[in-house]
């Protein structure tokens, strides 16, 4: 339950946030996040990563209509349905890291209380 | 541990939100801000246009005085509906940075010099090239003059504020795509750009010249071998206007100024390159198949996408016009309106000359002029280059004109630089609104360059043509090679009258007609010299005596024409004089066989080309063997065909290299054999034809056209070059027009409207071009913008 919301606030703010900000906003809000979640390193990466993959995935399907992704397949050397799978990638990884790198400090906070 | 993990992935992270928002260069090759470009929310995909999502939309801007309508017809053509003609001219702007602001911005960084500073350190030279030609400096001294026509100066301030209307409400999310991918944004536009595109449009129409080579040549060869290989005009030529002229009187051994004792290496600068060119005709009513004039301009220019032109319509209570537009300039420059149709082609007069320059010092700041000493002006340029630091040259000038190579010392003079009497565009904003000859004639005469054969043709039964820019007045030889800049005697004399610049008026022969031939019949007084095409003039001097009656499809026909003149007259003199042994080669029945029309399919046409350029190398074996050692210019093929028809011996036929001495069939025989050993290969496939993206990116370009057509034939399609845009009018009481070129009106590659139109301008087919003169008569519109004014 606490992944699925976490998840979906990802989802929201990203969306949300990048349409006022740029890109990398996905970066600190995953970060943040994970960080209030106190979540451990796999989730840590894999919630945000999952959640930015969807997100930009969902976007670029409902923007798109195959004729960037086509474009950007000639441009990349690419087979046209992965770009939009590449594109979600890149913001699932940073955002993974940022994730991760999260659950990694809130860890250490934890430690440091229950110690 | 886990705080050093913490670390360590927060640090992974910040290096992938780095690498992915910042341009990079891995193994030489470029690579996009990908975060940038591919994030969903301001990346490339938000540039998807699909056709069934354009939706209506309202705009305010205090610069317009009445509302303005613009409705996108379902070709994408965009009829632009205002009260008065500024308001049409801020619409114009509007809608070109609509759909082709990424165009806009790239045409006008070539000419100043600014490619770099977005494309990296591998444009460093080209824009040095660029500033040395004195582009940007041409650019300035046109908006001197254009200050002096502050009515007509108020078109291009309207058109100006249209595009920076976009541009200002441009949300990054919204950047074409091309900004995107090299991660820069577009800047304001200012009258200068528009200035900096007509002279763009001079570098590619008129910046001809190979007065280095023409000196070495003259050197090496000798006054009477030069005149033979490098001969004046050519006499089969039919000009545009035959005259009759006073026949002038001018010494053809002057050769005052002509400098000769050079051996200077070719100076490689972006400059008029082979294969632009156009046709145009008009036939009058009584040889029409209307009993009214009708109208055909195609334009050959370099093939791009997004295409050269765009298609615009535009309306005012006083006028109704359509055509096409050069982006970043108000007006339409080839077009109709109800009344009269136009078009232009260009004209070859060499208006582009090296002189030399002797310098007093060796920090080059001073030159002798007269027998006196000159301060030459020293221009530093600042380049700034992406991604790396500034870098600065020193452009010399002199009262020549700038100096385009240290190395060489030679000064350019050349008509790109001087202020025009008037703003270039009135010719165009005001030839649109004409409705008869005599007005015409007056709204483009002070058209400055590059000079243009302006044609027309109305629904009053007038037909004409008539060059419009200024040609300098030139001594004999004058600019052919390189001229001696120490005595002030060597410059132009002055420029044409404009009242004696070749012209014709419903000439008895009932059609006019150019094809960047020589202008008028050397009768006429003044001497000139250029680049001039030896058979497309010539060709549809042929289409239109031979034909009592032309129609629509006679007119698009003769547009689409692959038949080479050349062929025809080579392909006379050869095969005849092939031996026996050659004769009965497969390849040379094909030849024998042949039509000699330059069709897609053609292999006749890769066979002919390949012997005809080996044979040609091998007659003036004396100038391509010296090509190593010294630049020299390529003999033209017109000359050798009128050489093979009218000499049967020459000591030119002798092949230098070898003991034996050589006759026109030996050579003739020799250079089958390198035909004889070729595989059988179609000529689109020899061709290769393609139309690439600004940028070069395959991804954005047209490749591999399946294409007919040679230089030499009216449909002039090479492998990057072609007719950019065909228009046929027929003139009547309202206008029946049709027009094709090889793009789309879009700019976006991910637009459905961004090549659209390729695969029927390949065809040889055409678009219904419908004059509407209200806009709720618009049948099947896309969407409409609506501008109203803001208080």
């Amino acid at each position: 339950m606490k992944n699925s919301i976490l998840l979906v606030s990802i989802c929201i703010l990203t969306a949300v946030c990048s349409l006022v900000a740029p890109w990398w906003v996905l970066a600190p809000i995953s970060f943040s996040v994970i960080y209030l979640g106190k979540m451990k390193s796999a989730a840590g990466f894999g919630i945000p990563f999952l959640a930015v993959f969807g997100t930009w995935l969902i976007a670029i399907y409902l923007n798109d209509h195959g004729v960037v992704a086509a474009l950007m397949g000639k441009l990349l050397l690419l087979p046209n349905w992965s770009t939009p799978i590449l594109s979600a990638c890149i913001g699932g990884l940073v955002a993974g890291f940022f994730g991760l790198s999260g659950a990694l400090f809130s860890y250490r906070k934890k430690s440091w209380v229950n110690g | 541990m886990q705080k050093v993990l913490g670390i360590l992935s927060l640090i992974i992270g910040l290096g992938l939100v780095y690498f992915f928002n910042n341009s990079h260069t891995i193994g030489g090759k470029p690579i996009p801000p990908i975060g940038k470009l591919l994030n969903p929310y301001t990346g490339a995909w938000q540039n998807s246009e699909n056709s069934k999502n354009y939706s209506d939309f309202k705009l305010t801007s205090e610069l317009i005085k009445e509302e303005v309508t613009i409705v996108f017809d379902d070709r994408m053509v965009p009829h632009i509906y205002a009260k008065n003609l500024e308001d049409a001219m801020f619409a114009q702007g509007y809608v070109e940075a609509y759909h082709r602001l990424f165009q806009m911005d790239i045409s006008t960084r070539s000419p100043d010099g600014k490619l770099a500073e977005i494309l990296g350190p591998n444009l460093v030279e080209y824009d040095k090239k660029q500033r040395r030609l004195g582009l940007g400096f041409a650019a300035d001294n046109a908006l001197k003059g254009w200050d002096n026509f502050p009515e007509e100066l108020k078109n291009v301030n309207a058109y100006t504020a249209g595009v920076n209307h976009f541009i200002d409400n441009l949300a990054p999310k919204d950047y074409p795509i091309e900004y995107k991918l090299l991660d820069f944004k577009p800047s304001t536009w200012s009258n200068r750009h528009s200035a900096l595109l007509l002279k763009a449009m001079t570098q590619t129409l008129a910046d001809y010249e190979n007065d280095i080579e023409m000196s070495n040549a003259l050197r090496v060869f000798g006054k009477e071998d030069f005149k033979l290989i490098y001969p004046d005009r050519n006499p089969k030529d039919i000009p545009i206007a035959e005259g009759p002229y006073a026949d002038a009187e001018r010494s053809k051994d002057s050769y005052q100024g002509v400098v000769s004792s050079l051996n200077l290496p070719s100076i490689q600068r972006p400059r008029s390159p082979d294969g632009v060119g156009s046709n145009n005709w008009a036939v009058s009513g009584a040889k029409s198949a209307t009993g009214l004039p009708m109208l055909a301009n195609d334009p050959h220019l370099g093939l791009s996408l997004p295409s050269v032109w765009y298609e615009i319509a535009i309306t005012t209570p006083e006028f109704s016009a359509q055509g096409v537009t050069l982006l970043g300039m108000p007006g339409i420059m080839i077009g109709f309106n109800e009344n009269i149709a136009w078009g232009e082609t260009n004209v070859g007069h060499d208006v582009s000359d090296y002189y030399t320059i002797k310098w007093t010092d060796k920090s080059k700041t001073s030159y002798m002029l007269d027998g006196q000493l000159k301060k030459a002006d020293l221009k530093i340029e600042k380049i700034l280059v992406k991604g790396e630091k500034v870098v600065y040259d020193t452009v010399r000038y002199t009262v020549w004109g700038p100096v385009v190579d240290d190395k060489a010392n030679l000064a350019l003079r050349w008509i790109a630089h001087d202020a025009a009497p008037t703003p270039e565009f009135m010719a165009f904003v005001n030839g649109m609104q004409c409705d008869n000859y005599d007005d015409y004639l007056k709204s483009t005469a002070a058209f400055y360059a590059p000079a243009q054969n302006f044609i027309y043709a109305d629904n009053k039964n007038e037909i004409g043509i008539r060059i419009n820019g200024s040609l300098p007045i030139k001594k004999y030889m004058q600019g052919v090679t390189i001229s001696d800049g120490s005595s002030s005697e060597n410059g132009w004399s002055g420029f044409i009258p404009r009242y004696a610049n070749p012209q014709e008026r419903n000439p008895k022969r009932g059609y006019v007609s150019s094809a960047n031939q020589y202008s008028a019949s050397e009768y006429y007084p003044y001497y000139y010299n250029g680049n001039f095409e030896p058979y497309r003039g010539r060709t549809v001097h042929k289409y239109l005596a031979n034909k009592e009656v032309v129609d629509l499809t006679y007119m698009k026909a003769m547009q689409n024409s692959t038949y080479s003149m050349l062929a025809d007259e080579a392909l006379a003199v050869m095969l005849p004089r092939l031996n026996a042994e050659s004769a009965m080669h497969a390849y040379a029945k094909e030849l024998a066989k042949w039509d000699y029309h330059y069709d897609a399919s053609s292999v006749a046409a890769v066979l002919f080309d390949r012997w005809f350029s080996t044979f040609h190398e091998m007659l003036w074996d004396e100038a391509y063997a010296q090509n190593k050692k010294v630049a020299l210019p390529e003999p033209d093929y017109w000359v050798t065909v009128n050489m093979i028809e009218r000499q049967r011996s020459s000591k030119f036929y002798d092949v230098v290299s070898t003991s034996k001495v050589e006759s026109l069939d030996d050579l003739i025989n020799q250079s089958f054999r390198v035909v004889m050993g070729l595989d059988r290969i179609t000529l689109s496939k020899s061709k290769n034809a393609q139309i690439l993206h600004l940028t070069r990116l395959p991804a954005f370009s047209e490749m591999e056209l399946v294409l007919g057509g040679t230089k030499y034939s009216l449909n002039a399609m090479q492998q990057k070059f072609g007719p950019s845009w065909r228009m046929i009018v027929l003139l009547g009481k309202t206008p029946e027009a049709y027009g094709t070129y090889p793009g789309g009106q879009s700019g976006n590659p991910a637009s459905p409207f961004y090549k659209n139109r390729i695969s029927t301008w390949a065809k040889g087919e055409y678009d219904k071009l419908v004059l509407v003169r209200k806009s709720s008569e618009i049948s099947k519109s896309l969407f409409t913008i609506s501008i109203n004014h803001e208080k």
